[in-house]
């Protein structure tokens, strides 16, 4: 056994190394192209200005990632993940799963976005684990396509729902 | 229409040995106190989601990205060192072809980056990022500069040991880590909240490279080794999700 290595934060300097995967996230088949802008928040509902947001979802070609800008504004573009089904039934609404890294954040902050306009949405199996009141914290609302908008929160009474895994 | 089910999935990620991360509201490094979430975090499932990760192959870097003192026309001042090292999983597994991305300020303290303006020099042939991939063994490479100690305004006199900031992806979407090696003997690591945001000391000990001989280079470089373990999956796979 070896012992785990701890986090510590990004710092404010992060753009010097993390570049990969700032180009649109692509993946096979016809999906639909999206895009996905919001701000990063903190706790005093000013925007994360030194963030960065990654996107993952199984299939893509490679990590998306959104440094956050002025105002914590964060863009990213791609395309929508499709309705998964586990081999016993489970199913999974589109999403990508997220993780958020700032100055000020000694660790990692797990989340997911989902999207407004998906039906599925009330029959996935991470939604339905997340209290009703707080379940729009993970779900963008969909625009004109291609837009979706979704704030990320990391403080206070509209704190995004963040995972234990 | 809903799809037809998908395969089997990839084993789970073990959980993680507790305690060993810093604890996300850390009043001592004060950019915490907004920063950290104060609502508990909801347990869900692994899925495909987080048990699998984005694959970079050799071809989404070149040759010389792990030698940040080749990526200018000339060479940077400096202390020139060598970091060698391992990843591996909790398992003692070797983490293969696997992304490393480091950056770093240069050896007078400074990142070469528009929010950083304090007034000791940079470098024209020094940007201080890198990145590599790791071997078959999980083995990897970096050639640089020792990075030099700078101040913060977190507090009063407030300076930052030398540090070199790594992110790391491993195999799947919750193997992922980000960290910073520090070097052994430095004088401001009892002092630097962030270093001490790990709760345990003797924990904190695993972010200090250690220097190694055989790794120094005759007439080139001082060598440091610097190993790193990350989640790693459970031993046999799972029955369902």
């Amino acid at each position: 056994m070896s012992g785990l290595t701890p986090f510590q934060t990004v710092g404010p300097f992060l753009h010097l190394g993390l570049r990969a995967g700032r180009e649109p996230m692509t993946a096979q088949g016809l999906l639909t192209p999206i895009v996905i802008t919001g701000r990063l928040l903190d706790g005093a509902g000013v925007g994360i200005e030194d963030g960065a947001l990654e996107f993952w979802a199984p299939g893509f070609a490679g990590i998306g990632r959104a440094w956050t800008e002025a105002g914590g504004g964060y863009r990213l573009v791609g395309v929508k993940p499709p309705v998964r089904v586990d081999p016993d039934g489970a199913v999974h609404a589109p999403h990508f799963a997220v993780r958020v890294l700032a100055r000020g954040i000694l660790t990692q902050y797990l989340t997911r976005v989902y999207f407004g306009d998906e039906p599925d949405n009330a029959r996935d199996e991470v939604l339905r684990l997340v209290p009703d009141d707080r379940r729009a914290t993970l779900i963008a609302a969909a625009a004109a396509p291609p837009d979706y908008h979704l704030d990320i929160v990391v403080q206070g009474d509209r704190e995004t729902v963040f995972f234990d895994l | 229409m809903t799809p037809q089910p998908g395969p089997a999935l990839p084993a789970s990620i073990a959980p993680a040995e507790p305690n060993v991360h810093p604890l996300p509201d850390s009043p001592a490094y004060r950019a915490t106190a907004l920063r950290h979430p104060t609502r508990a975090l909801i347990a869900i499932p692994q899925t495909l989601t987080e048990l699998t990760g984005p694959v970079f192959g050799l071809d989404s870097i070149a040759p010389l990205d792990h030698d940040l003192t080749r990526q200018h026309s000339g060479d940077p001042l400096g202390q020139r060192i060598v970091i060698e090292g391992r990843v591996l999983d909790e398992g003692g597994r070797p983490v293969p072809e696997t992304l490393i991305e480091v950056w770093q300020a240069n050896a007078a303290g400074r990142y070469a980056h528009r929010v950083d303006q304090w007034d000791a020099p940079l470098d024209p042939n020094f940007t201080g990022g890198g990145r590599t991939i790791t071997d078959a063994e999980g083995r990897y490479r970096f050639v640089t500069v020792r990075p030099g100690a700078y101040p913060w305004r977190n507090h009063h006199n407030a300076w930052r040991p030398a540090h070199i900031h790594f992110s790391l992806f491993g195999q799947a979407f919750l193997t992922r880590l980000v960290t910073q090696m520090y070097f052994p003997g430095d004088p401001l690591l009892p002092i630097d909240p962030i270093f001490n945001s790990v709760p345990d000391p003797r924990v904190r000990e695993r972010l200090i490279a250690a220097f190694d001989w055989s790794l120094t280079e005759p007439a080139f470089a001082l060598g440091y080794r610097f190993d790193l373990v990350l989640r790693g999956r459970d031993e046999t796979p799972m029955e369902s999700r």
